[in-house]
């Protein structure tokens, strides 16, 4: 298992753990017990989501560790973006021109990419995270998928009852040490602990090519195919956010 | 860690990154990585084998990762387009996020259809800064002796020119050898220079001819992609050695910064006239070797498509880059 602290993402969500399971053996029944820990309400509920709160990501769609980091990016990048430099693109307001006045013009200049706006808006932004889907790991199977629709990207990039080789995300805080992460990992997954270099192994590139319609690559009949549908797939999730 | 009043993930980035170019439109940073070292834990060891763990981001970002897979990037490049104050910031956030994003669908758009460019890896649009991979080789300009960097050349004004330092780091890695050859050019003509991108290629038997004929072939392969780049230069084309493939290198394009996509012959001929000029005005008896270029796209292209393109270049030549304004 991989820990990695990223240093541009507020504290309490910059600590991501990866970790690779082969023969894995109880995949449905991880499913099952995530279908019901989001249908039970109440704190009983909350018990089971915090049991369960790591993104299970379909294995053989993955086509690199870089792939996988990149969407880890990609996510973070959508949740907490750049406060943008646009006064109008805060207030919602298009047109009004009173705010940006000309003090506001006056402001810019500083050289960071980012200008003034009210405290309370950016503490508010840096603590919780904007997401599509339920939390920052169901986000993540989205950012994996090429269009923004949900279910589709549970069914793709998330855990089914066919899957063997799982990949296991917990993005969070830098309150656990590594060694409790994977304790609490491999309480929910019985499979083996492998590392990431096996990931290239296990790749099932004709899913692959239909999820990120890469047949133009087969077609143009060159010796590193391989390594191209690998950039190709980084470049896809890394320009999620603005397709 | 973060200032309350502002927050941009890029910022961190950007202050560890060595400033390595800067324009009119943009910054570009280097960087070794977007990801510090990683902690692994291994159970069966019981005990996790680097102790840098999550106290703190640290200054222990060493330069290469010590890397558990050959997927890690040989590096990042940066490119910050700062705001402009001298544009109403509504206007200036606008423009920037808009080329920004069309920057990094090109290159998503190119390499899916198997163009060789960059990886993007971050793309941070509000906060005007894509990250891309950094392409470890030397730039043709630099390979065919096209003069010292920052010498007046053809609209230069948003270029990167992304590697000039670590050929550096490479040339001490291999003094010792290529001092020894310096003097052997293999009889490559006149407009021969010492360079160690053009050794390296000379001892794997590239020609120039070859070269050429790989940037002609590149290039169909981007065109037949509907997209044009914009700014074709010498310095933004990169080779880039692939030491486990049949073709010993290949050429990767670089900085989609004014790429936009075709409609008419007209957009693709534009392209290889900003090229033409570019091979004119920075490399001697260049006529020759941009035919062979020429010769290798139309080819990649096939008859049907580039004869209205032959047609147009012609015209383009006669005109200038800029279209006339009627319509």
């Amino acid at each position: 298992m991989e820990s990695y602290t990223l240093p541009s993402f507020p504290s309490t969500y910059s600590t991501i753990h990866i970790a690779l399971f082969e023969n894995v053996t109880n995949s449905s029944e991880i499913k099952e017990r995530l279908v019901k820990a989001s249908i039970t309400p109440g704190e009983q509920g909350d018990k089971l989501r915090s049991e369960l709160d790591y993104g299970f990501i379909e294995a053989s769609v993955l086509v690199s560790k870089e792939h996988l980091l990149t969407s880890i990016m990609t996510t973070l990048l959508y949740s907490f973006p750049s406060q943008s430099n646009d006064p109008a693109s805060i207030s919602l307001e298009p047109l009004s021109m009173s705010n940006s006045s000309p003090n506001h013009a006056v402001d810019s200049p500083s050289n960071p990419p980012i200008s003034s706006l009210s405290s309370a808006d950016a503490s508010n932004t840096q603590v919780k995270p904007k997401t599509r889907t339920h939390n920052l790991h169901s986000e993540l199977l989205l950012s994996l998928s090429p269009n923004n629709n949900i279910t589709d990207s549970i069914r793709r990039h998330g855990i089914s009852d066919q899957t063997k080789t799982l990949a296991v995300v917990r993005i969070s805080g830098s309150d656990q040490t590594p060694e409790q992460v994977y304790q609490g990992i491999s309480r929910v997954v019985k499979g083996d602990l492998v590392g990431w270099d096996k990931i290239e192994n296990v790749t099932d590139w004709n899913r692959v090519d239909k999820i990120y319609k890469l047949s133009e690559i087969n077609s143009l009949k060159s010796p590193d195919v391989r390594a191209k549908k690998r950039a190709a797939v980084v470049s896809s999730v890394a320009v999620k956010n603005v397709i | 860690m973060l200032a309350s009043t502002q927050f941009s993930p890029s910022t961190c980035y950007l202050e560890k990154g060595e400033l390595i170019k800067q324009g009119a439109e943009a910054k570009v940073y280097a960087l070794a990585s977007l990801f510090p070292n990683p902690t692994i834990y291994d159970p069966s060891l019981s005990s996790s084998s680097s102790s840098s763990s999550s106290s703190s981001i640290s200054h222990s970002i060493s330069t290469r990762t010590s890397s558990t897979s050959p997927n890690d990037a040989p590096g990042v490049i940066l490119k910050y387009r700062f705001p402009k104050t001298y544009r109403h910031p509504t206007l200036d956030s606008a423009l920037t996020s808009s080329r920004l994003i069309f920057e990094a669908r090109a290159l998503s758009r190119a390499s899916r259809a198997g163009v060789v460019v960059p990886k993007v890896l971050w793309v941070d649009e509000k906060g005007g800064v894509i990250g891309l991979e950094r392409i470890e080789g030397w730039s043709v300009r630099e390979v065919l002796g096209g003069g010292a960097e920052g010498e007046m050349e053809f609209q230069d004004d948003e270029e990167i020119e992304i590697e000039f330092d670590d050929t550096d780091a490479d040339a001490d890695a291999e003094s010792g050898q290529e001092g020894a050859d310096e003097r052997d050019v293999q009889g490559e003509g006149e407009y021969e220079e010492i360079n160690e991108g053009w050794q390296k290629l000379s001892a794997l038997g590239v020609t120039r001819e070859h070269l050429m004929n790989s940037i002609g072939t590149a290039l169909a392969r981007l065109h037949l992609t509907t997209i044009i780049h914009g700014d074709l230069t010498t310095s933004n084309m990169m080779i880039r050695l692939t030491p486990n493939s049949i073709q010993p290198y290949e050429i990767v394009m670089i900085d989609f910064g004014l790429s936009s996509t075709a409609q008419f012959p007209e957009n693709y001929a534009v392209d290889l006239y900003v090229l033409e000029r570019a091979f004119a005005s920075t490399h001697p008896k260049s006529e020759k070797l941009y035919a062979g270029v020429l010769e290798a796209y139309a080819k990649g292209l096939g008859e049907k498509k580039w004869r209205p393109i032959e047609l147009k270049l012609k015209s383009v030549r006669r005109r200038g880059r800029k279209r006339d304004m009627s319509g």
